[in-house]
């Protein structure tokens, strides 16, 4: 009885002293996994998320702030599962930016689908999801294919004086994406541009023994060694390959791109090509200003984990403008979004330029091929 | 179809009420395994392979568990012979080969996973497979069966003194066991949409032996509340997110210091 | 090629052989297993490494180091994770589930002061290379091979020759009568936690200078490995680790090299189980009995 009188009174004054509605607030979901085995790819998110929200909080036009729901997933797809409902039914958002991990991806892109929200992971790099969840699903992160063609036309270039036709892969059995790209993508390039594989060798993620992959290797002679691996697997195998004596120069996947590969490998690292849409020590100026500023509030350099989901934000703030929603009409308000990221066109994100999205709902930019000189990665000449 | 946040949490509560039931029967008997993941990943594998082919629900799930439970009788063997502590390390391995194998095994997916399976788990089945578990292992007790695992369980040779075939008695609690396992793997994946082997590796076997070690061994209500709050815990301890396993690490330290039995330490019922 | 990897086989075994006797000694005196073993052999490892960052110390003292912190945090774990279920009526699952805990508490410490990801354990050692024709081998490998023999060989003299070493096997051998015969059953434990986590640090550290990196996970699978091992040599038996670990290393490495890595794990497992079924009290046949 006092619960309904309550209700009345309040009712009642909010009627009579109703102001005018304040500008709503656009509320879009994050997912990213803030503790368990990815924690320091949560925590550079979260640290590019907050240097996002100091900048660009506020929206203009018709709608007020962006407001950001952030779950940590703890890198479980339980927890994917579970927190994408609640950003969809509960928390009522237009759309949600994550989650990171492909396998996550993979268990929360349908429930987006069901939900008739946008989805869009910023750092999962797995083939196929998004294209198999369309129309509400979307990938940042370049499509593999997209950036090893290049890089090996690059890699191969620049080692003419002693061309390389025959190598051997190192792959990560166990990453998904690894494995894929060292089963299946690269091979295929590879055979396209007419190198020969000598042999395919896997080592698992969290394995912290490569002797044995490595004398293997070894013993088959090849003129260059692939590594299809995440930075700190790829780190260890090819320290371990220099420590065993070879010298082949090395082309690896886009896993290696984080400054850590650099610091676990070593000067073993020297040499080693790869791809990337962003890196640390980028020249561009915007770049340059965006790193500077995080290794000063952070102390250190960010990863491709924070320039993906900072660039990721600030498209959809894009979209947000560029549609004009204003949070009100939630239902409708996820349609306009998702026909924004639709057929994107060169949209220019602040840090890895202009952006589409194919068909398939994967990011498609021109990527930079790069190569460590030193102790850090610097565009390959 | 779609629904809210509390009914996911609800589904995968009682997707883990299951597994600590399937290691709780076999527990009765005495018998340890901490690689319950390994059943579970065969019942939900197989399971989907068949809702993929066309089969019903209920044919796929069912035979999923059937051959986990030809599983279970296989590692159940070397089981029979040997102790407590070196059934836990065996099936501890088990998990481990079937982790390893899902992984390699490219007709199912090998690391990308399998995805695309039919979204066909609902909670009703859920709750009505739990209900069921729970009476079967409450029943199971007034079974001669269920008596027998007891007895074995307290003293096998005094058991088998008095007819109690032991060997039956062992491999089919465990065979059981791994059906229940097998049920939840292939409700999970029929949930989650999209599995690898990661799902199923040694932690998901350690925290279904937690949840039947701190609910308590004696009562069957054990694993149900053990289930509960292992899996309510982290809900509940966002607050604490950021020292999350912290808190659950010390309290399982403290839980076993006062409550070695698990918290429910009375079978419930007259013995 | 095949010398090579058996000698790429044997450090990698050593490394083993070195969690496993951990394993295998608290096993031995308290019949239990200790499920936080591969944490205490984490922790070891990020003390080495910080003697190294900090204080730009060598190999040697961060292996000082690593065998210290990881011998105090093991009697720690004895007091607080053990003992009180020990005076409490000795049952056998409530040590896993603490142990489990504690497990859980460590890694997420680790976590929180160093990161999840792998950090760089910097060393000189592995550039060192020595080239002995027929196979190759650096000076971190050779360094590890060297330590693991010494510890061995030290824990053996300890195990036979010294009075705690003595009162250990003594209580190994059957607890209430060690303690009725005089034996201090308290300190006799943590002499033995002590040391077998001396060696989990020293096995860390190896590791670290060895791979060149470390991570607050590195325990879980080591952990699991070193259990295998514990039970191929036979559970309680020190040189059945030894040996037990040797041999999974190079059983291993070999199935690396010759099949494809992804059924390594398999191996270790597939092993153990080829024991439980043949010899199921292990290779060398001591330790409790393993049938009923």
């Amino acid at each position: 009885m006092l619960r309904l009188k309550t209700t009345l009174l309040v009712g009642a004054i909010a009627l009579a002293g109703a102001p005018i509605p304040a500008m709503a607030d656009v509320t879009i979901g994050v997912l990213i996994p803030s503790s368990g085995k990815g924690a320091s790819y949560g925590q550079q998110q979260q640290n590019a998320i907050n240097m996002f929200m100091d900048k660009y909080a506020d929206i203009g036009g018709k709608a007020g702030k962006m407001k950001l729901v952030i779950y940590d997933t703890r890198g479980e797809n339980t927890e994917a599962i579970n927190l994408t409902r609640k950003l969809i039914d509960s928390d009522n958002v237009v759309a949600i930016v994550g989650p990171q991990f492909s396998a996550e991806a993979e268990v929360a892109f349908p429930l987006a689908v069901r939900g008739q929200t946008t989805m869009i992971t910023p750092m999962a790099a797995k083939a196929g999801i998004a294209a198999a969840n369309r129309p509400w699903a979307f990938r940042f992160a370049l499509t593999t294919g997209n950036v090893y063609g290049p890089l090996l036309d690059v890699w191969l270039k620049k080692n003419a004086a002693k061309p390389i036709k025959k190598v051997v892969i190192l792959m990560d059995g166990k990453d998904a994406v690894s494995s894929f790209d060292g089963k299946t993508v690269f091979p295929q390039i590879l055979k396209q541009k007419g190198l020969e594989v000598l042999d395919t060798i896997s080592f698992q993620t969290g394995d912290i023994d490569y002797s044995a992959q490595i004398t293997r290797a070894k013993g088959l002679n090849p003129d260059g060694i692939v590594v299809s691996a995440l930075y700190n697997e790829a780190a260890h195998a090819v320290a371990e390959a220099r420590k065993q004596g070879m010298k082949q120069p090395i082309v690896a996947g886009v896993g290696i791109n984080d400054p850590r590969f650099i610091q676990i490998a070593g000067s073993a690292a020297e040499g080693v090509m790869t791809g990337s849409d962003f890196f640390a020590e980028d020249p561009k100026p915007a770049v340059a200003a965006w790193v500077a500023d995080y290794d000063k509030r952070y102390r250190q350099k960010p990863s491709n984990a924070a320039g993906e989901i900072y660039d990721t934000l600030y498209l959809m703030r894009e979209c947000i403008k560029k549609t004009g929603i204003d949070g009100k009409d939630v239902k409708g308000d996820r349609v306009k979004l998702r026909d924004c990221w639709t057929g994107m066109k060169d949209v220019e994100a602040p840090l890895m330029g202009k952006t589409s999205m194919d068909n398939n709902g994967d990011g498609v930019r021109i990527p930079t091929m790069l190569e460590v000189k030193g102790d850090k990665f610097v565009v390959a000449q | 179809m779609l629904s809210s946040y509390w009914d996911s949490v609800c589904i995968f509560l009682g997707i883990n009420i299951l597994l600590g039931i399937s290691l709780y029967i076999p527990m009765v008997c005495g018998l340890i395994s901490l690689g319950q993941g390994g059943f579970m990943a065969i019942g939900a594998y197989v399971a989907v392979m068949l809702t993929k082919a066309g089969a019903p629900f209920v044919v796929a799930l069912v035979a999923g568990a059937l051959v986990a439970a030809v599983a279970g009788l296989i590692v159940g063997a070397p089981a029979l012979r040997i102790r407590g502590i070196y059934v836990m390390i065996l099936t501890l391995g088990f998990g481990e080969i079937v982790r390893v194998f899902f992984l390699n095994f490219e007709p199912t997916g090998g690391a990308s996973g399998l995805g695309g399976i039919p979204p066909l788990t609902e909670l009703w089945q859920i709750v009505l497979s739990c209900v069921l578990a729970y009476l079967l292992v409450w029943r199971i007790r007034q079974l001669r069966f269920g008596r027998a695992m007891i007895a074995i369980h307290d003293d096998d040779l005094a058991a088998e003194a008095m007819g109690i075939n032991l060997t039956r008695t062992k491999l089919m609690s465990f065979s059981l066991g791994a059906f229940i396992a097998g049920i939840a793997g292939g409700f999970y994946a029929h949930y989650a949409l999209f599995i690898d082997a990661n799902q199923f590796d040694f932690s998901r076997s350690a925290m279904t032996f937690l949840y039947v070690v701190l609910g308590g061994t004696v009562n069957p209500f054990g694993p149900v509340l053990g289930a509960a709050i292992v899996t309510l815990l982290p809900e509940v301890l966002r607050v604490v997110q950021d020292w999350r396993m912290t808190v659950f690490g010390t309290l399982l330290i403290l839980i076993a210091i006062w409550r070695p039995d698990g918290i429910l330490r009375t079978a419930g019922f007259r013995k | 090629m095949f010398i090579q990897q058996l000698a790429n086989g044997v450090m990698l075994g050593s490394t083993y052989a070195l969690v496993a006797i951990g394993y295998t000694l608290v096993f031995g005196v308290l019949r239990l297993l200790h499920l936080a073993h591969g944490e205490v052999f984490m922790v070891g490892a990020f003390a080495g490494l910080q003697v190294v960052l900090w204080w730009h110390f060598g190999p040697f003292v961060a292996l000082i180091a690593g065998l210290v912190v990881a011998a105090l945090l093991g009697m720690v774990l004895e007091v607080v994770a053990f003992r009180p279920i020990r005076k409490r009526g000795n049952s056998h699952l409530a040590p896993i589930v603490s142990t489990i805990g504690a497990g859980l508490v460590l890694q997420e410490v680790m976590t929180k002061v160093f990161g999840a990801e792998q950090t760089p354990f910097p060393s000189d050692l592995g550039k060192i290379a020595y080239d002995l024709g027929f196979i190759h081998v650096t000076g971190s490998q050779v360094f590890i091979l060297a330590v693991a023999i010494v510890s061995m060989a030290v824990l053996h003299f300890f195990v036979t020759y010294t009075r705690y070493g003595m009162a250990m096997r003594a209580a190994s051998e059957n607890l209430q009568v060690a303690a009725i015969l005089g034996v201090n059953v308290d300190n006799v434990v943590l002499v033995t936690f002590a040391v077998a986590s001396a060696l989990g640090g020293i096995a860390g550290v190896l590791v670290g200078l060895n791979f060149n990196a470390i991570s607050p996970y590195m325990g879980l699978e080591m952990g699991i490995k070193g259990m295998a091992v514990m039970l191929i040599g036979g559970l309680g038996s020190i040189y059945g680790a030894m040996v037990g670990g040797l041999i999974l290393g190079i059983v291993e490495v070999l199935s690396v090299a010759y099949l494809a890595s992804s059924l390594r794990d398999a191996f270790a497992f597939g092993l153990m189980i080829l024991i439980l079924i043949v010899r199921p009290r292990g290779l060398f046949q001591v330790g409790i009995r393993a049938e009923r």
